[in-house]
């Protein structure tokens, strides 16, 4: 067990650091700079040349990098060029808004979308799975349409209420999510109450709700772990077009703006905390792999 | 003769075929007694429906595509089983009549311990608590031969071989006491000497605890050690039923005859003992396409005109009181022509 976390913990760094240093490079290479046009701040070009010299910007990229990565390793993110202040207090003002709205989203997403896979696989091909599986088809291929539609009804009801914000971006994710996560669970169901272990489980008279619910859904939602696994880092990393059109101030919508702005130290940031979202959702879908299947059990030994 | 425990009676069985235009008939026109006590062997090849047969038992024919035909009748302790609601029925299945599968390592659940699996249905139907539950699971697995079962219990399948996985289906099946097991060959997938182990086992547990025990195998060994009675099923219908020593002895259905020819034999007589084994020819025609006539007749060595005009009906075979011998041939009308011909190459 300690050898399996040492050696994932290694992987981990190893993952987080070659993705810093890929956005590093890809951003200080890409295109345009912090101010000046057509995207920088609109400012005076003896500003800019001040601005440039201060951030270290003038110097060569394996300088910048090394002393980049220094201050990272001691715990420093930088100062944001555009926000004219720390990258750290940014990230904790935007964090926070992103986990609430991507918790929530993740609820919503797995509770109803592993409740209809399940209805749809007991219903299989009668009216309630057809009826659902095309409006989850219509949900899920449709997140554009969706999207413009919420902030009309949104604009109608501005109360200023951290939850009822909360409750249109969070829907709009969460259903899309559900859609989608419905489909996974129903094929993963479907294919599991073919197998004979449920005909086992039948044969000792059980209630064909224990039956799917205890004996078959145990087993299915192991592939749901995987799909888990992916969402997870994706929403936690801030999803970017739901921040944007509902104004959420979250980790999608700062680094959107960090992009255009080119405000490096704040783009590597948001790098830097989208592969540690993705490291912890491999673990997190490992961790549940080992609870929900004890053939992958790592032993304690 | 005392009341059979169950009593199957014109068992159909069909399927709707995988591109909806036919109908297999999978099981078409099954009878047959199963006694208190007794081990009713349940032989044929594969795709003859045997499985089926079982299955339909206890109601366990996927639906869509398989369905019982209204007409069919399977008694119970006096019960149609066929017309009981869901809820009756569950009161049945697992509690008194309770079944072991072909494939211990796909008929166990993989993420849960063998002890739970075990236990489970005295938990629903006999509403046992956990605990006792588990004392329960613990004396099954010791019944059934498991070592160390106070440690076996809390193991999950993965973590067992095959054989003492079909200890644990067996154990899973035997946990309410039944009055009957149907076990479908519960061997088959096993190395023959743990086969001969279970075997054994089925045999001690049948004397302790006296369940009737419905033995489906393709392996007439099996049942010559095993079996009281044996019903041989052919394209969806019995074709012979009888005692076991009787059917081994005087085999009347030129199917159960190549069916006995083709197990291999020490102590074969010289007669058979020509140096190479028998084989039927031919194989089983698909259930949705039976032979008209005979549904053996394409493969029969003896067929005449009749066999492929006429479908024969169980006949007699005058051995003991009727119907303790029944075949479903024509040469029992005219048996010289058994004599015409030679049978065996």
């Amino acid at each position: 067990m300690a050898a399996w976390l040492v050696r994932r913990l290694a992987a981990s760094i190893a993952i987080v650091w070659a993705v810093v240093t890929l956005t590093f490079l890809i951003v200080h290479l890409a295109h345009g700079s912090p101010c000046g046009q057509p995207d920088g701040l609109p400012v005076s070009p003896a500003i800019c040349a001040d601005l440039t010299r201060r951030f270290g910007l003038d110097k060569p990229i394996s300088t910048q990098y090394y002393k980049y990565l220094g201050a990272l390793l001691h715990g420093d993110l930088g100062w944001s060029i555009a926000l004219q202040r720390p990258v750290a207090a940014a990230l904790a003002e935007a964090l926070p808004n992103t986990f609430a709205l991507a918790l929530t989203a993740l609820i919503l997403d797995f509770a109803l979308g592993v409740a209809l896979g399940v209805y749809q696989a007991a219903r299989e091909r009668r009216f309630g799975d057809i009826a659902l599986g095309n409006v989850a088809l219509f949900v899920n291929s449709m997140p554009t349409f969706w999207l413009v539609l919420c902030p009309q009804v949104h604009a109608f009801s501005c109360v200023a209420d951290f939850a009822w914000h909360l409750t249109l971006p969070a829907l709009t994710l969460g259903l899309v999510g559900a859609a989608g996560t419905a489909r996974y669970q129903r094929a993963a169901m479907l294919e599991v109450v073919r197998q004979d272990f449920v005909r086992t489980a039948r044969a000792k008279g059980l209630r064909e709700r224990r039956v799917l619910l205890r004996h078959a859904l145990r087993n299915a939602l192991l592939p749901l772990i995987t799909l888990f696994g992916l969402t997870f880092p994706f929403l936690l990393t801030g999803a970017v077009l739901v921040e944007t059109v509902f104004a959420w101030p979250g980790m999608g919508r700062l680094a959107v703006t960090a992009i255009l702005q080119r405000d490096y130290p704040i783009v590597t940031a948001a790098a830097l905390v989208a592969s540690v979202m993705v490291v912890l959702g491999n673990l997190l879908a490992d961790a549940l792999y080992g609870v929900a299947d004890p053939r992958i059990r790592v032993r304690a030994t | 003769m005392t009341e059979p425990l169950l009593r199957v009676r014109d068992l159909k069985t069909y399927f709707v075929t995988e591109h909806g235009s036919g109908t297999a008939r999978a099981v078409d026109g099954v009878s047959f007694d199963l006694h208190a006590g007794e081990t009713l062997g349940l032989v044929g090849e594969s795709g003859c429906g045997k499985t089926v047969t079982s299955l339909s038992v206890l109601r366990l024919i996927p639906e869509p595509p398989g369905h019982i035909r209204p007409g069919s009748f399977i008694e119970f302790a006096g019960r149609n089983l066929l017309t009981l609601a869901p809820r009756e029925l569950r009161a049945i299945r697992g509690n008194q009549i309770a079944m072991i599968f072909q494939e211990p390592m796909t008929s166990l659940n993989p993420v849960f311990t063998v002890g739970y699996q075990i236990a489970e249905a005295a938990i629903v139907h006999q509403r046992l608590s956990r605990r006792a539950a588990r004392t329960r699971a613990i004396e099954m697995l010791k019944l059934v031969g498991i070592p160390d079962p106070a440690q076996g219990v809390d193991h999950y399948p993965h973590q067992m071989s095959g054989g003492m996985r079909q200890r644990v289906m067996i154990a899973m099946a035997l946990v309410c006491h039944p009055k009957v097991l149907i076990a479908d060959e519960p061997t088959t997938a096993l190395d023959v000497t743990i086969q001969a182990q279970i075997l054994e086992l089925l045999e001690r547990l049948q004397a302790e605890l006296g369940m009737a025990i419905m033995l489906i195998t393709h392996d007439l060994g099996v049942v010559a050690g095993s079996a009281d009675r044996v019903v041989v099923m052919y394209a969806g219908q019995v074709v012979e039923q009888a005692p076991t020593p009787e059917l081994f002895a005087r085999p009347l259905h030129p199917y159960t005859e190549g069916l006995l020819a083709s197990v291999p034999r020490l102590d074969a007589p010289p007669a058979r003992a020509r140096g190479r084994l028998h084989g039927i020819p031919g194989q089983v025609p698909a259930a949705s396409d039976w032979p008209g006539g005979c549904r053996f007749h394409p493969r029969c060595p003896y067929a005449w005109d009749r066999c492929r005009d006429e479908e024969p009906p169980l006949l007699d075979a005058g051995a003991g009181e009727p119907g303790t011998h029944t075949v479903r041939c024509w040469l029992l009308t005219e048996p010289q022509r058994r004599t015409a011909r030679a049978p065996l190459p």
